[in-house]
């Protein structure tokens, strides 16, 4: 599952989680509960941070797993590229063209008796050359064929979680997210609502209208934030199936023909997805929470990962 | 009345789906210390007989299928149940001791909802993990593999190397001379 979405989740979660209005006004009339509710408060305000830390945590453990895929592919794409022998050829071509021009200043040399027929040059060249580039080739190809026959089963199987068991989690848990945020919203605007009809004419209206003024926008915030999330979820499933498919491909190809030149471009493909894959697991991009301290959070998250 | 016998029900559910994940975890545990879905699938790709063996990897699939399923059912019920009080929660003129205990019991089904959310993470944890750990090992590989290639190429590249050095002490040694060629004034 793609880091972001996860930590958008999460982060979404832990704001709504500090909105809920049964942590502040908890039906408690007693004197003794409520000389405890400022207390009881803190400590609650404090267990929803402590989850939250708790849960960014777990959303790494699934992050590496993608950092993993990612890297999988540049070494799949470093060990099936040509710069190796590239170069090589650029190298024995210039050998070969030194030993031309020997041979040609040594047929043109008067006192040269034996006339030497062929380009010793062109030869040793043409030799290393394709001598170099084929073992290279060869080389390559074994390794690349087993890398991506070995690698493809957990490709599918990442693939195959991914579609069966993550996606499923994850639209319950934005669906529930959402309805959460607005029965919340609900109950907390409720009270100020019916004082405010009750008593149109008082002074405390406008208490409730400037209780709004900064409670809706937090509304359409974290609403927008999880539609934003729910199509990130679609987005990733036609990915992800769209990257598993190619590297089946690339599989299939590879053992039908083995041809290193086919497989590269197919690499370039998939590395194209791979890409778009990376946008969502880039946690510098993230948003932070907009009521809470950045730089705290931002350090706060670093130790919890770095644990 | 008909709120807290929901109330029960549901913490009944959550118990229940709490102790089948965790005996599917330990089950799973167990399984993936002797074999694990994908090292049989792995087993299954690299061996012979691919298709001579069930595929074990259905199996475990499909058990967590099912207790995925549960525990999003049973979160399903928390949701209904959660909706409702908290509409209760939000009509005017509640006597202090029914919002007092709508209060706690939306706490209370807040807390419910996290321990399966607990038990789903565990879910998608552990088997990617498993795919992890073995990624893990097939890159280390790659790693060696290029650096094979690279040591490889420092081979061609010193043959090469001395195939030039041997040309230039031929060219050197050899009694040819650079050739000039006279350059003849042309009449004017």
């Amino acid at each position: 599952m793609p880091y972001k979405i996860l930590y958008d989740y999460y982060t979404i979660k832990f704001q709504r989680k500090q909105l809920l209005p049964e942590n502040y006004v908890t039906g408690d009339t007693e004197r003794v509960q409520l000389d405890e509710l400022a207390e009881n408060v803190i400590s609650r305000l404090e267990e929803i941070k402590g989850e939250y830390d708790e849960n960014l945590s777990t959303a790494s453990e699934i992050k590496t797993v993608y950092d993993l895929l990612e890297t999988y592919f540049t070494s799949l794409e470093a060990i099936s590229g040509d710069n190796f022998y590239k170069d090589f050829k650029q190298k024995s071509s210039d050998m070969g063209k030194k030993m031309n021009n020997l041979v040609t200043k040594l047929n043109t040399y008067p006192a040269a008796k034996i006339t030497v027929p062929m380009s010793p040059g062109d030869f040793l060249s043409s030799f290393a050359t394709f001598h170099g580039r084929n073992e290279l080739k060869a080389k390559q190809a074994n390794m690349v064929e087993e890398y991506i026959t070995e690698a493809d089963t957990l490709v599918q199987a990442i693939n195959i979680h991914y579609q069966e068991i993550e996606l499923p989690i994850m639209k319950s848990w934005f669906d529930e997210e959402k309805r959460m945020i607005r029965d919340q919203f609900k109950r907390s605007i409720a009270p100020y609502l019916q004082n405010a009809n009750r008593h149109p004419d008082s002074i405390g209206s406008i208490v409730a209208f400037e209780f709004f003024s900064k409670i809706n926008p937090v509304y359409y915030q974290l609403s927008d934030e999880i539609a934003r999330d729910q199509l990130l979820v679609k987005q990733t499933s036609t990915m992800m199936s769209d990257m598993a498919k190619t590297h089946s491909e690339l599989k299939t190809l590879f053992n039908s023909n083995g041809k290193t030149s086919a497989v590269r471009e197919e690499i370039e493909e998939l590395r194209g997805k791979i890409g778009k894959l990376k946008e969502f697991f880039n946690k510098g991009e993230h948003e932070n929470p907009s009521f809470y301290n950045l730089t705290q959070h931002e350090e706060s998250t670093k130790n919890t990962i770095g644990r | 009345m008909k709120n807290l016998l929901r109330i029960l029900l549901v913490g009944s559910i959550v118990c229940a789906c709490n102790n089948s994940t965790k005996t599917s975890r330990s089950e799973t545990d167990t399984s993936n210390s002797v074999s694990s879905p994908l090292d049989s699938a792995l087993k299954n790709d690299n061996g012979n007989n691919s298709s001579a063996l069930p595929p074990p990897i259905d199996a475990e699939a499909e058990k967590r299928r099912e207790i995925t399923t549960a525990v999003l059912s049973s979160k399903e019920e928390i949701n209904l149940l959660e909706s409702e009080i908290s509409d209760s929660l939000s009509r005017s003129g509640l006597t202090s001791g029914r919002r007092s205990l709508f209060s706690k019991t939306i706490q209370q089904l807040e807390a419910s909802s996290d321990i399966l959310n607990r038990q789903l993470e565990q879910i998608l944890v552990s088997d990617l993990k498993n795919s992890s750990e073995k990624l893990d090992g097939i890159v280390k590989k790659m790693k060696g593999s290029e650096k094979e290639l690279q040591k490889m190429i420092a081979k061609l590249d010193k043959i090469t190397g001395y195939l030039k050095t041997a040309t230039d002490l031929i060219q050197s040694l050899s009694p040819i001379k650079p050739v000039i060629s006279k350059v003849v004034a042309a009449p004017k």
